[in-house]
């Protein structure tokens, strides 16, 4: 199946007037990012990708989930949930940013629901474009990723030339959206591999992941920390831009007579991010907070939900203002681990 | 109302006891009723406890679930919401969510004897479980109960009327203590810290479960001393004090390597403890 650009921004027109809001690359301020749109000429298509990931419109930066009132030693409050729910499309996606939405559901979804992840997952279809070109940081066939897998997508295009797309069907959301809207998509088919060769090509293998793991498991206590982390500066620009960094703090805002508890992106990169009411800090050294991010996302997170946290599309590469690239930190642990080199717990404490 | 895993009950402040000078006990009790007929947990699970406009702090539940009308927490007031919770008075209301965790596995424990080792602030999330298996439906499935509980002062020791009621007790031992230059003229207990007074009084690691909870530097000397008595390092249980956010899994802060704090602890063996990674 295919489907024709000018039909397909009907498409998105169509679903926006009626009544669902539409998230697309655009320029904000020279900034490619993904925001809202007003209509289908603000759409950029040029992109390898957008500054930040979709990330913010399921796990926004700051949102509401508790309003209260105080009258003296009364309070009466109030859960905000439906109201920060919206109907949405988000067009656009790459692979790797629509790839993080599985892999972040397990931590939404574990035991306790996360209504605010859940319900946003639900009212959203994403569709993904597959990507025909890449940066220097991007990384996602060494993940087990393509740019044009369809996890996590509803809808996958490929652009195949001419103005045209090659669709595949993802998920029953996309499969209900293609036959309501029957009318505006084709026959067609298009060699999609032969497509995808060159940035395949280009994206190649940049290092071993089945490597990654096991050395992190044996290494905690590794000299390569302190020698490659410890000049992060601790900005933790890495975390925002990340598609899978999900840690939020949760904080009050308001005055005696009432106000709002709010949840909030955070990051481990963050001294405060661990600190004790006592002051003990249990990652106290910038290199200690940094390795907790590269275990978190390659050593814990797949030991616990099975899934690696990281996508490898590139942005905390593209972003560290100190250039600590965790491309080349996981090159290097790569190498390492068929080296053999080990710094024991005892050696090191 | 719309609920979600965020939203809090509220409870209301019905006494107010200062333990220490900056230590203070809140009894509380759920405003709806239904709510604290129908509360249970485990001994060593927490709670997240909020100060309207100040924010959420994490403590354990201090009470045992022995005691069906309110329950308690202990806090040290050093932060913001501390700060906040110090200001309130009998009735005011304040939000809790919990209980959250996994607390003491005291169905293993029948049939043993227990000892407990606590410094400081330490105690609250023991005093849960030693007011448990006090309680007469519980105290013949335990063998002896032993307390060794030390602070820097006299004045730093919590819960004192309830350490009076310990000593008078025939089905239980205390020994208290206070570090060298804490005691008073009056002072009736030991002098020496912790992990000197448990190693003077040489308890039985014989069919016994160890507790321990405490600052870091104490539960790093008594665990030696627990060894050479011969406490095997699965036989001896403490509970950990990550910071946390959440309390539910979510907020990806309070973990110690791959061992959630909130979710798989924060009740935690000696063994388990000794696998992770030493970010506690």
């Amino acid at each position: 199946m295919i489907i024709q650009k000018d039909k397909l921004f009907a498409l998105l027109e169509k679903l926006k007037s009626g009544g669902k809001r539409i998230i697309a690359p655009t320029k904000r301020e020279n900034i490619l990012l993904f925001s809202e749109i007003g209509s289908t000429d603000e759409i950029i298509q040029d992109y390898i990708n957008t500054r930040l990931s979709l990330k913010g419109f399921f796990l926004p930066r700051s949102e509401p989930i508790l309003e209260f009132r105080i009258h003296q030693k009364n309070v009466e409050y109030t859960t905000v949930l439906e109201e920060n729910i919206k109907p949405t499309v988000v067009f656009g996606v790459r692979p790797c940013d629509a790839g993080s939405l599985p892999i972040m559901d397990k931590v939404y979804t574990w035991d306790y629901i996360d209504e605010y992840w859940v319900k946003r997952r639900e009212s959203t279809i994403i569709i993904a474009v597959s990507c025909l070109d890449c940066d220097e940081a991007c990384f996602c066939t060494s993940l087990g990723l393509d740019p044009g897998s369809t996890k996590g997508s509803d809808i996958l295009l490929t652009p195949v030339g001419n103005d045209t797309f090659l669709v595949e069907i993802a998920s029953d959301k996309g499969k209900k959206l293609v036959e309501d809207n029957a009318e505006l998509f084709a026959e067609g088919d298009a060699d999609k591999d032969s497509i995808l060769a060159p940035v395949r090509q280009k994206l190649g293998k940049k290092f071993d992941l089945s490597s990654i793991q096991p050395w992190l498991q044996e290494n905690f206590f590794h000299k390569f920390w302190e020698q490659n982390t410890l000049y992060c500066i601790g900005c933790g620009v890495c975390t925002f831009v990340c598609p899978t960094c999900h840690c939020f703090d949760i904080v009050d805002e308001g005055t005696v007579s009432g106000g709002k508890r709010m949840k909030l992106w955070d990051a481990c990169q963050f001294r405060t991010f661990t600190i004790h009411a006592s002051g003990h800090n249990p990652r106290a050294r910038q290199d200690e907070r940094h390795r907790q991010r590269i275990e978190h996302k390659f050593n814990y997170y797949p030991k616990k939900f099975g899934d690696t946290l990281c996508v490898g599309c590139g942005r905390c590469v593209r972003y560290c203002p100190v250039d600590l690239s965790i491309l080349r930190i996981l090159t290097m642990i790569s190498q390492l681990s068929q080296t053999g080199s080990q710094t024991s717990r005892a050696e090191e404490k | 109302m719309t609920r979600t895993l965020y939203t809090p009950e509220l409870c209301e402040i019905i006494e107010i006891r200062d333990e220490t000078p900056d230590t203070r006990t809140f009894r509380l009790r759920f405003v709806d009723e239904e709510k604290q007929k129908n509360f249970t947990f485990t001994p060593g699970q927490f709670g997240l406890y909020s100060v309207f406009g100040e924010g959420e702090s994490t403590f354990c539940i201090a009470s045992p679930p022995t005691w069906k009308e309110y329950f308690e927490c202990c806090f040290r007031v050093v932060g913001r919401v501390t700060k906040a919770l110090r200001l309130l008075d009998v009735g005011s209301v304040i939000g809790f969510r919990g209980p959250y965790g996994i607390g003491f596995p005291l169905e293993s424990w029948e049939g043993k004897n227990l000892l407990f080792i606590a410094g400081g602030i330490g105690l609250p999330p023991l005093r849960t479980v030693i007011w448990t298996i006090l309680d007469p439906g519980y105290r013949q499935k335990y063998g002896e109960v032993t307390v060794v509980y030390g602070a820097r002062s006299v004045s730093d020791l919590v819960y004192k009327p309830e350490l009076k009621q310990w000593e008078e007790r025939s089905d239980m031992k205390l020994i208290k203590t206070v570090d060298p230059g804490g005691e008073t003229p009056d002072w009736d207990g030991k002098i020496g810290f912790v992990p000197t007074v448990l190693e003077e009084a040489k308890p039985s690691s014989n069919n016994t479960i160890a507790l321990i909870c405490g600052p870091p530097i104490m539960i790093k000397f008594t665990l030696p001393v627990l060894s050479s008595l011969g406490f095997e390092l699965k036989n001896v249980y403490t509970t950990l004090e990550n910071r946390m956010k959440c309390g539910l899994g979510k907020c990806g802060r309070c973990n110690v390597g791959d061992f959630y704090v909130c979710k798989e602890g924060p009740v935690i063996t000696a063994e388990r403890l000794k696998s992770l990674p030493p970010e506690y």
